[in-house]
């Protein structure tokens, strides 16, 4: 296992090095930088020479990718130019807000999705099967953006029920309380697209592997010794089936820490996708770069979690 | 089908479905999916509006009449106008010629290059294997719409020409896809190359394009189809939220996501719906119309993949 895990993490490095040079090479292909996306008028053609120093936008782009990589070896992921704080402790201070929705959406469409899929497999191509598989498929096609908007509109200015975008009210008074139920009104729009937009696959997924192991001889043992349908169901087809979905926890790790970008955007929620999308108009390079890779690693680190997770509740398999 | 030709005989129940051909096969249990063929009806339709429409308008897009600007749907603007007076009816088809066509390309673009890399990958295995999973490891792990949005403002610093872009977008949407369809012919590729149709072929003394073009790859095409169908409706969702960022199609070019970035102007948003909601149906009737019949053709050709 130890073995598997070390090797596993080798195989990584070739990748992030492909993963660095794509990426860098696109940002390196934008014309202008930070400093004439301020556009300052103030800004003399002396000063700006100087800040590309400082910042090192003067040299040639290999070069700079040679230093930034190098950085990035030592844990060191760049000054933000935006924030003026190191593009870790920017992430570190964002990503918690989107974590908040993502992690809830998480357990909710997981909750859903189960449901879902046990009972579609259960009473398979029943008229409920049928409604549950066209509402997943509508799920599965949402355009985010669309949808998020729809129900701010709906929700927020039709009805008036939820605030219109963003995490907290301004101004607001009031103790712990009345901030928290404050951020939950704000966070139950985001949570609900998110939750929609997972459930799709999900609860397809759950579905076809809550009908395979419907199918064993087990299943049949278990009815025939006369259990209850609800045991049997819930007790161990249930449980077999779930082994092949606990691999797709490791998959959710990119999106609970990545940001939900559109979702951000629209709702206006302070977190880490709607910082990045900002970095981007301000050409905020090292934030850009820095944010790419710290996803890329978290897709990396969730796929090797996928096949750990695999390898620990199955005994069957064996990583080698 | 030559059962009507010959008379049955009585006590036999033999009819010659046997003669079928996988195809024909496969249209018969697609088109018993009632889903499927509600989805290839609405995707049909979907097309017919977006491209004869337009012909049939009695507007154009160079109509700028702004007596008529934001006009809510009545009976000569069925859909109203926007800003500057222009039919939304009219605009929303030709966005979605747009937004099928890219969708449509770029699933090409990924094909092309998904299945031909897979199927070197799967042919000769070994190093050349090695290096195209790599290369597939390191754009599966890539973010792709951060990498999408980077790659629209890009084009937006280098100041591309609206009409062009679009074609710079269908490239970039299809070159990062390509992966998923590499792996599945990767996958067939290693099962197809060692059965015995391929000694026969090399008993023939068949050249290896010839073996992977001729008669590796037809063999995948079942798989490729299905997963193509699938890619098309995410392409489409991807030029939408990249015109809706402003970093995908822009204006003057309509596509359905940029037309729906009005609702980005907060009155346009509460008091105008009749300007983004129609090309957000759009999006979303295409999409689940597509998804329908990707699940659908997946029933009908390769029952074993379903998932």
């Amino acid at each position: 296992m130890k073995q598997y895990i070390i090797r596993r993490l080798l195989q990584m490095i070739p990748t992030l090095i492909g993963i660095s040079i794509i990426i860098f090479t696109i940002s390196a292909m934008v014309p202008g930088d930070y400093i004439t996306a301020r556009d300052n008028p103030n800004m003399t053609a002396e000063r700006a020479a100087e800040l590309r120093a400082i910042y090192g936008l003067d040299k040639p782009d290999w070069q700079r990718y040679f230093i930034w990589a190098g950085n990035m070896i030592t844990g060191n992921f760049g000054t933000s130019l935006q924030h003026k704080l190191p593009v870790m402790e920017v992430i570190g201070e964002y990503v918690w807000n989107s974590f908040i929705i993502a992690f809830f959406a998480m357990i909710l469409s997981w909750l859903i999705a189960v449901l879902a899929g046990v009972f579609s497999a259960k009473f398979q191509y029943s008229l409920l099967d049928k409604l549950i598989t066209l509402a997943i498929f509508v799920c599965m096609a949402l355009p985010s953006f669309f949808i998020g908007l729809l129900l701010i509109k709906w929700f927020a200015l039709d009805l008036k029920l939820l605030p219109v975008g963003g995490m907290t009210t301004a101004g607001l008074k009031g103790g712990s309380w009345t901030y928290i139920w404050d951020v939950v009104k704000h966070s139950i729009l985001p949570i609900s697209v998110l939750t929609m937009l997972s459930i799709g696959g999900l609860s397809r997924y759950f579905r076809t592997s809550m009908l395979e192991v419907i199918r064993q001889d087990y299943i049949r043992t278990a009815r025939a010794k006369g259990l209850k349908e609800r045991t049997v169901i819930f007790k161990h087809a249930f449980r077999n089936a779930m082994i092949p979905a606990i691999t797709l926890l490791g998959f959710e790790l990119p999106g609970l820490f990545g940001g939900a970008m559109i979702m951000e955007q629209i709702f206006a929620w302070p977190g880490i996708g709607h910082v990045y999308l900002n970095s981007i108009n301000m050409r905020d390079y090292p934030f850009m770069l820095g944010f790419t890779i710290f996803l890329a690693m978290l897709t990396l680190i969730g796929n090797l979690l996928a096949d750990l997770l695999y390898g620990i509740a199955d005994p069957r398999i064996r990583l080698k | 089908m030559s059962a009507s030709a010959s008379p049955i005989t009585e006590n036999t129940n033999y009819r010659p479905k046997a003669v079928d051909s996988p195809w024909r096969t496969a249209w018969r249990r697609f088109s018993r999916n009632r889903l499927a063929v509600i989805g290839s009806i609405l995707l049909v339709l979907m097309f017919i509006i977006c491209f004869i429409g337009p012909f049939l308008s009695p507007y154009s897009l160079l109509d700028y009449n702004l007596k008529f600007k934001n006009l809510p749907p009545n009976s000569s603007y069925w859909l109203g106008t926007d800003y500057l007076g222009r039919d939304i009816l009219l605009r929303m088809m030709l966005a979605g010629r747009i937004s099928l066509l890219v969708g449509l390309v770029a699933t090409v673009i990924s094909v092309i290059i998904g299945s031909s890399l897979g199927a070197f990958a799967g042919f000769y295995g070994k190093k050349v294997d090695t290096f195209i999973m790599r290369l597939a490891d390191i754009f599966m792990a890539l973010p792709s719409l951060p990498i999408l949005i980077i790659m629209g403002v890009v084009l937006s610093d280098l100041q591309i020409d609206p009409k062009q872009r679009i074609y710079y977008l269908m490239v970039i949407i299809g070159v990062l896809n390509w992966t998923t369809i590499a792996r599945l012919v990767r996958g067939q590729m290693l099962t197809l190359r060692e059965q015995e149709f391929m000694q026969a072929t090399d008993a023939l003394g068949l050249r290896d394009r010839r073996k992977i073009f001729k008669h590796l790859l037809p063999n995948t095409i079942p798989v490729i189809i299905v997963t193509a169908t699938l890619s098309v409706a995410g392409a489409i969702l991807s030029e939408s939220a990249l015109s809706f960022l402003g970093v995908g199609v822009i204006p003057p070019q309509p596509s359905w996501g940029n037309m729906i970035s009005a609702a980005n102007n907060l009155i346009d948003f509460s008091k105008r719906p009749w300007l983004w909601i129609p090309p957000g149906m759009c999006i979303l009737i295409t999409t689940v119309a597509i998804n329908l019949i990707g699940d659908g053709l997946r029933d009908a050709m390769d029952p074993k993949m379903k998932k």
